[in-house]
């Protein structure tokens, strides 16, 4: 049954959507204002939350109530206040997603409840938990995560080995893909989040205001939000154009201030250090694995200096696709929601995860560069009893005092554990690209489980099915002694649990422990 | 394990070059990941993978000798990890052991053995008790399947798109209403005016709820809200419903005389006398279209004395003769003259 799955860009700046239609290929979704994109902002007014289009116009009277740039604050404690209330990135973007699938329900007519989100490469699994919930907050029952980069590369869809440079307003995004006849491989992701296209437009209006007598607005002020919109237009107008004529809009500037002329090469100068930094990544990276193409994608990829840079010392830079390389990453999200039709994403993990010990030491489970989906289990034997703590780490190295923060994921206290007992941690990441942790504890059947997801979704249809296989062979062996009426009614209910195929995913887990319980009576059962 | 078997697994014999293994990789994950085989491709390709990683560390001189066993590892590894053979061997073994079984039970059972009456009451318990349970999670599981179905529609009826409303309405009008989406309708109705299309689409689905009468008091306070032909599509409904006086007497004060000569139209014979104060209110417009319907519903109500002035000046001034002559009946009729 060909239920649609929208692929979602949530840029920084801008959020798109599109569909990939069988028979039609992809379709860039428009909006209800007739446009392919909509701002990535969010505004509180009197009606509620409002999104797209409409906060920006909110942007022009109350910039104070206005919010963006909350895709790279997932995962972190940042809160805007929001009419008397603290909101996160979680509760801040939904109101941007419902938009998009509106607007797919709209262009579809019929409802959307499964997407595919693109995030940046650099993201961890607490920020892609973060974008998953943010997104079923909005209505999404089912979501994928595929990282920007390579989602880029699905819809460039060649063979042979190429770099995907991803550079957009809030991140720099690096995949080295290997295209075989419909399989794209990935070989390595690397991304930084402290460099964006903003970047270059907060120093390009810096130097506007200086040059032009207009005050400089701390960062927090709304109006320095205003200034770096105004740096943005100049700064894409000078890939354009020699020289550039600008001139502060009232409200920015007391008098008005004066009008000033920027030249290309003055804007060059003033993020040469920027590109540079830039391309040492790319070089570093080309050098490593030498591959035939260079692909970018992302708006600020655009910058005619950082073009010029990269044919110079790299490669002349190759735009990915027909239908320009600002829709590739959201053409490639579509295109991913049929992902192992045509073509098939092997993405990897671009981090290992482990068990830290007492001493910091990271024991490894999954390591970095593994193919996903990705599973792994680690069993341990308690010597003595008491609680002992699990922590969730990332990274091989060992983990030190200042890293703690940022390598540790989660720790997980397990209490009263008796000498001997067995403990058992199975990371999974599904092929959505969120890690779900459980700690299971106890012998085989009755278990108690303690998931650690990062996502609270299920997402795992298929380990379920897996699950169920193997309590159904036992319960198969076990009723082996038994008439046939008694097997067929013991069989029925394992198979039962089955039908469980909506609605809340704990309930998956309770007709497991129904299951369980019913093994474990069984095996204490008195000779027949 | 010797790399050997890692080349096996890959369909390869041990003298593939790096290049080969990454594309017996490829060619495999095409046959086995899990987006295209689906559960059952999730084991072997996490077998694939393992020989795969196994052989990249290899080929990157990173290679430790394979067949490993983590030093660190407490309790042995639980994983596929490095046992893909051994285990195929032991399921294999498994199956046909439980299938030799089978073949003995069935013999045994066809001989007519039983159990024992003692182990009987023991697994009768067992299936009974387990029964219930799953019975128990699988009705749970079906309210929460309806849950999530109805609160998919509720989230869409309350869409600021029209055309999302209208897609939420479609599905209610096929799959009917239940309390929950129809309380959670009124409410959001209630505050959120609803226009053209979604009003009409609104009115369809609650036609034949228990709810109408509740969505249509949610709708009153907007009654001078709605343009004249929504008013008019509310109000061709309320006659068919033969809605009472209360239900048509918020639209008496909007702006569009045809919405008040409709509503005065479906006036009905039982209204309440407390009603005739805001009809007397009305005979003070002057449009022909308003008047007529107005004063026929008078003449069945017994307009108030102080009424009188107006509709003497309506019998004798009023350029409609159809108003002049309605007037004059009521006139005549109640003595107010």
């Amino acid at each position: 049954m060909g239920e649609y799955v929208v692929g979602i860009d949530l840029g920084t700046r801008y959020a798109e959507a599109a569909v990939d239609i069988p028979g039609r290929g992809v379709s860039i979704i428009p909006n209800r204002w007739g446009e392919n994109r909509a701002p990535s902002m969010v505004a509180y007014t009197k009606d509620g939350l409002v999104a797209g289009e409409d906060a920006a116009r909110v942007m022009l009277t109350e910039p104070e109530s206005v919010w963006w740039d909350m895709k790279r604050r997932l995962g972190s404690d940042w809160t805007a206040r929001v009419g008397g209330r603290s909101l996160g990135p979680e509760e801040m973007l939904p109101p941007l997603l419902s938009l998009l699938r509106e607007d797919a329900e709209a262009f579809l007519d019929t409802f959307v409840s499964s997407c595919v989100l693109a995030a940046p490469a650099h993201f961890g699994f607490p920020e892609r938990g973060a974008l998953a919930r943010a997104a079923r907050n909005a209505g999404f029952e089912r979501v994928r995560i595929v990282n920007e980069p390579t989602a880029a590369a699905l819809s460039a869809g060649i063979d042979g080995r190429f770099l995907v440079m991803d550079f957009g307003a809030g991140t720099l995004d690096m995949s080295l893909v290997e295209g075989d006849g419909g399989v794209f491989q990935v070989l390595d992701s690397e991304g930084r989040r402290d460099i964006g296209g903003l970047d270059i437009d907060r120093l390009l209006a810096e130097w506007l205001c200086r040059n032009a007598g207009v005050p400089l607005s701390r960062p927090d002020d709304p109006r320095a939000s205003l200034m770096t919109r105004e740096a943005e237009n100049v700064k894409i107008a000078l890939s354009h154009a020699k020289r550039v004529t600008w001139r502060a809009p009232a409200g920015l500037a007391a008098d008005g201030g004066r009008s000033v002329d920027i030249e290309r090469a003055e804007f060059e100068s003033l993020i040469y250090h920027l590109m540079e930094e830039i391309l040492n990544m790319v070089v570093k990276m080309w050098r490593k694995y030498e591959p035939d193409r260079l692909l970018t994608v992302g708006g600020s990829s655009g910058i005619p200096l950082l073009r010029r840079m990269l044919a110079e010392r790299v490669r002349e830079p190759d735009r990915v696709g027909s239908s320009g390389s600002e829709y590739a990453v959201v053409a490639g999200s579509a295109l991913y929601a049929h992902q192992g039709r045509e073509r098939l994403l092997i993405d990897v993990l671009s981090e290992s995860l482990g068990i830290m010990n007492a001493d910091g030491e990271v024991v490894p489970l999954l390591r970095k560069g593994a193919p996903l989906p990705a599973r792994a289990r680690q069993a341990f034997t308690a010597s003595g009893s008491g609680s002992i703590e699990v922590t969730v780490a990332r990274g091989e190295r060992r983990v030190r005092g200042a890293d703690r923060a940022g390598r540790i994921l989660q720790t997980l206290t397990i209490d009263k554990i008796s000498d001997g007992e067995t403990v058992e941690v199975d990371f999974k990441i599904d092929g959505g690209g969120l890690l779900h942790v459980e700690v299971k504890r106890g012998a085989n059947t009755s278990r108690r489980t303690i998931s650690l997801d990062f996502d609270d979704s299920d997402g795992t249809p298929c380990d379920l099915a897996s699950e169920m296989r193997i309590r159904e062979d036992r319960i198969a062996k076990l009723s082996g002694g038994y008439p046939g009426d008694y097997r067929a009614r013991l069989l029925n209910i394992a198979k039962d649990a089955r039908l469980l195929k909506n609605g809340d995913p704990s309930l998956r887990w309770q007709a497991l422990a129904v299951l369980d319980n019913m093994i474990a009576e069984l095996e204490r059962a008195p000779a027949k | 394990m010797t790399r050997n078997a890692e080349f096996e697994i890959l369909g390869l014999s041990s003298d593939a070059s790096w290049d080969d293994v990454k594309r017996a990789f490829r060619r495999l994950a095409r046959a086995y990941h899990p987006d295209v085989a689906g559960s059952s491709g999730t084991r072997k390709f996490a077998e694939i993978t393992e020989a795969y990683m196994t052989l990249k560390d290899a080929a990157h001189g990173l290679g430790k000798i394979p067949a490993r066993r983590s030093p660190r590892a407490g309790a042995g590894r639980t994983s596929g990890r490095g046992k893909p053979i051994f285990e195929k061997f032991k399921r294999l073994w498994r199956m046909i052991l439980s299938f030799r079984r089978k073949r003995r039970t069935k013999e045994k059972h066809s001989a007519g053995a039983g159990v024992s009456p003692a182990a009987a009451r023991f697994i009768d318990g067992v299936i009974a008790r387990a029964e219930s349970e799953m019975r128990g999670v699988l009705s749970r599981g079906e309210e929460s399947a309806a849950r999530v179905k109805s609160d998919a529609i509720i989230r869409r009826l309350k869409s600021r798109r029209p055309a999302v409303t209208l897609l939420a309405l479609g599905r209610l009008s096929r799959s009917g209403v239940s309390d929950e989406t129809a309380s959670a309708a009124v409410e959001h109705f209630r505050r959120n005016i609803p226009r053209g299309e979604v009003l009409e689409a609104l009115l369809d689905v609650f036609s034949n709820s228990p709810k109408r009468g509740d969505m249509i008091r949610a709708l009153l306070p907007h009654a001078a809200g709605f343009s004249e032909q929504e008013a008019v599509t509310l109000l061709a409904r309320l006659k068919r419903w033969k809605s009472g006086a209360e239900f048509l007497r918020p639209f008496l004060s909007h702006k569009s005389p045809e919405v008040i000569s409709r509503a005065l139209s479906c006036w009905p014979e039982d209204a309440v006398s407390d009603e005739r104060s805001e009809l007397v209110f009305l005979l003070r417009k002057d449009d022909e279209e308003i008047l007529i319907p107005l004063l026929r519903v008078l003449k069945r109500e017994h307009p108030p004395r102080r009424a009188g002035g107006r509709l003497l000046s309506l019998m004798r001034d009023h350029p409609s003769p159809a108003v002049r002559a309605l007037a004059s009946a009521i006139v005549r009729g109640q003595k107010l003259g």
